[in-house]
């Protein structure tokens, strides 16, 4: 069964050669590289560059990510690396294709565990192929040359090949028959291509021993029928041999330029197919000058050049520069201008529209806005990460003073981010709230940033929105919160609280962190507090445990 | 030689879907997609990150570290326009059974829904370079930060650009090739 299938493939790989042969274009270009390739494992290569690109494009990432994920990114890249040079080792060195082969055979089996099943499997396929062709490969013992353009340098050298190529072709008659038989017998479908591979394997073989010509009337079917015809203006077996071979490397080829193709991204399919199908035309045809010419290289520079955008397109990181003070003071300085209109008219319109009639009262601080509008100048202890330059203060990044036992958990002591994002609520309900009033925190460049601190018992908020400008990349989540236990700390706060008991809205309020002295020693302690229409500038939020429904996470440009 | 490699990898893929050995994996480029109907972490950091390569195809994701985690019923697809085949769509199941098991996860994900869940020692705010929660998983300075201690999410559905595991325990893999476009949603 093994022999059938391999003498069926072979059978169609000559046919396939055959057409493809007498349809592309450049005849002789095709027949200077066609030596070069025979010199070395050709396809071999092939295969196992091919599958080494693939397997290194899959986890392709910004380089400092790759590291810091470690041993299944970096390990694609070196196992790619492994299979490319033992490649262009292929091509190059083919002397040593044995130790070669084994080594790529060994690294495309430790893809496997190492990095995505080995490229999904098909990057360890082809470098697995590869692998075996190579070890396989055995350099022509025909001396060279035999490819002279012209009938009659394949005539002249014909004889000289002719016992070679006689055992092949008789070994190929042995079988083939054989084999088409137990195929027709068990698989009457296959039935039809058997006959077709058997009469194509006597048509082959007969002029070889016999020394009649093809085309034996047993067979009658496509090959067989052309073979009849070759031997109508040649018949010498060195040509159908030299064409047998020639279509066994177009059907190779055609198999890697699939392959080639599939591995390199769409935007470079045109080098990988020409490098492997032609050649740019200015060459002169002296064969025996190709083979040693480091420039004829055609599928080296083809899946190695296309894989190079891969790594260029994905390579540089651009990591957020918001931690940069440029940056920072730039967001800072968009923030009060982009804020001014909508704070007053769109968002009151918003909210009243979703909330009843609001009314959006100035903000009650006449010094510090949070970065709303107010009068005076551009506020200057609220904007993020600015260090507040209160020389009185002496208060900040101690513990604060307390008299009696302060309620709730102490202060979150780790360092903050100055840049902080943009909340809103519909509804922010607070059961057991604890308003500590105002305190600093740490900010990881040595700053400080003054917030309003709030303790929860457990926090109800309806359709919060969370909306982080970092970079020129804006990330919104959608989501309903049920928190228990929890910290909160804003620079400012903006809302129409609701009365208790009475049912009555006031009109927004805004409070900026920045109008309530620090580190009072006093709490307020309220059993419910609700907020409508909410918006804050949050800075932190520490809590044990968070309940939420409905997500929605998204990335945008700005 | 084919045939010693041949038998190698039918008992690495032995021995990888008996959980005996722990594949690594590490995919990015494209965007996939992802749905998975229970997450749990342990140890989860994340702060707003971009992929690509210049500043202006760069896109920007939320980069999630997870130290260790399990992922029930997860499927995976990942459409690819191949030239001369067309568009091709590759979807993964696993997970069906027990779930995938997997350590040192790093997702960049670009939109994530969650029917619900919850999220223990949230710490949102926290300076990116300074988040603990996930081993050698840290943003740039002054970049806004979250971390929780543990985190289960339902019914997640994400699309991402890169994840990368450290390592992935799994059982029962499917993969299914298709060019109807089918995908996990």
């Amino acid at each position: 069964m093994f022999t059938f299938v391999l003498g069926l493939l072979s059978e169609l790989a000559r046919e396939t050669g055959d057409r493809l042969d007498r349809v592309l274009p450049a005849p002789r270009l095709r027949r200077s590289l066609r030596h070069w390739r025979r010199t070395r494992p050709f396809w071999a290569a092939a295969w196992v560059i091919a599958g080494g690109v693939e397997m290194v494009a899959l986890p392709l990432a910004p380089l400092p990510l790759m590291i810091k994920v470690g041993v299944g990114a970096m390990s694609a890249v070196g196992i790619s690396l492994v299979l490319i040079a033992g490649g262009l080792f292929f091509l190059f060195r083919p002397e040593q294709r044995m130790f070669v082969s084994v080594v790529t055979a060994i690294a495309s089996l430790t893809s496997m565990a190492t990095t995505n099943l080995g490229g999904f499997g098909i990057g360890m396929a082809a470098g697995l192929i590869g692998s075996s062709m190579a070890f396989g490969w055995l350099p022509d013992p025909v001396p060279e040359g035999e490819d002279a353009p012209g009938g009659d340098g394949d005539r002249a050298h014909g004889p000289r090949r002719a016992p070679v190529r006689e055992a092949g072709a008789t070994g190929a008659e042995r079988t083939a028959p054989g084999t088409a038989r137990t195929g027709a017998g068990h698989d009457p479908g296959g039935a039809d291509r058997a006959a077709g591979a058997d009469g194509a394997a006597r048509a082959t073989g007969a002029p070889g021993p016999a020394g009649v010509p093809d085309g034996t009337p047993s067979s009658g079917r496509g090959a067989a029928a052309r073979d009849g015809g070759r031997s109508k203006e040649g018949g010498d077996r060195a040509r159908s041999s030299f064409r047998r071979r020639s279509a066994r490397g177009a059907v190779l080829a055609v198999t890697s330029v699939v392959l080639v193709a599939a591995a390199v991204p769409a935007a470079v399919p045109a080098p990988a197919a020409r490098g492997s199908d032609g050649f740019p035309s200015p060459w002169p045809t002296f064969e025996w000058h190709w083979p040693w010419e480091p420039p004829d290289v055609p599928t080296a520079p083809g899946p190695s050049e296309g894989s190079s955008p891969t790594p260029g397109g994905s390579g540089p990181t651009s990591t957020p520069s918001a931690g940069s003070p440029s940056g920072r003071s730039a967001a800072a300085d968009d923030e009060p201008s982009g804020g001014t209109p909508s704070g007053s008219g769109e968002e009151s319109g918003k909210g009243g529209g979703a909330r009843g009639a609001q009314v959006t009262l100035p903000c009650l601080t006449g010094i510090d806005t949070g970065g709303l509008p107010g009068p005076g100048p551009e506020p200057e202890d609220a904007v993020p990460g600015e260090v507040a330059e209160d020389p009185g203060d002496l208060t900040a990044l101690r513990p604060p003073i307390v008299v009696g036992d302060r309620p709730g958990r102490p202060r979150a002591t780790y360092p903050i981010s100055p840049g902080h994002p943009e909340v809103r609520a519909d509804t922010l309900t607070a059961y057991g709230a604890i308003i500590h009033g105002a305190t600093h925190l740490p900010t990881v460049d040595g700053g400080r940033l003054k917030v309003l601190w709030v303790h929860a018992d457990r926090l109800v908020a309806d359709d919060y929105s969370f909306r982080l400008k970092a970079g020129g990349q804006v990330q919104t989540i959608d989501v309903d919160l049920d928190i228990p236990q929890v910290d909160i700390y804003v620079t400012r706060l903006t809302g129409s609280i609701t009365i208790p008991f009475l049912d009555v809205r006031t009109p927004r309020v805004c409070v900026g962190a920045d109008i309530v002295p620090a580190n009072l020693p006093v709490a307020v302690r309220l059993p419910e507090l609700s907020v409508a229409a909410v918006e804050a500038g949050q800075v932190l939020v520490d809590a044990e445990t968070v309940d939420f429904s409905d997500l929605t996470v998204r990335s945008g440009n700005r | 030689m084919l045939v010693p490699c041949t038998l190698a990898v039918g008992a690495l893929g032995i021995a990888i879907a008996q959980g005996a050995l722990a594949a690594s994996f590490a995919v990015s480029g494209s965007a996939f997609k992802v749905s998975a109907s229970e997450i749990t972490a342990e140890g989860v950091s994340s702060f707003p990150s971009s992929v690509g390569g210049s500043a202006n195809d760069a896109r920007p994701v939320l980069l999630a570290g997870v130290k260790s985690g399990t992922v029930s019923d997860v499927c995976v697809s990942l459409k690819q326009r191949l030239p001369l085949v067309g568009d091709i769509t590759m979807l993964v199941r696993s997970g069906a059974d027990k779930p995938l098991e997997g350590t040192n996860l790093v997702v960049n994900a670009d939109a994530l829904t969650g029917g619900g869940g919850r999220v223990t020692g949230v710490e949102a705010g926290r300076d990116a370079s300074t988040l603990t929660a996930a081993p050698g998983v840290t943003g740039p300075r002054g970049t806004f930060g979250v971390q929780a201690s543990t985190a289960v999410a339902r019914d997640v559905r994400s699309t991402a650009y890169a994840a990368n595991g450290g390592t992935l325990t799994l059982e029962k893999l499917e993969i299914e090739f298709s060019r109807t476009g089918k995908q996990c949603f």
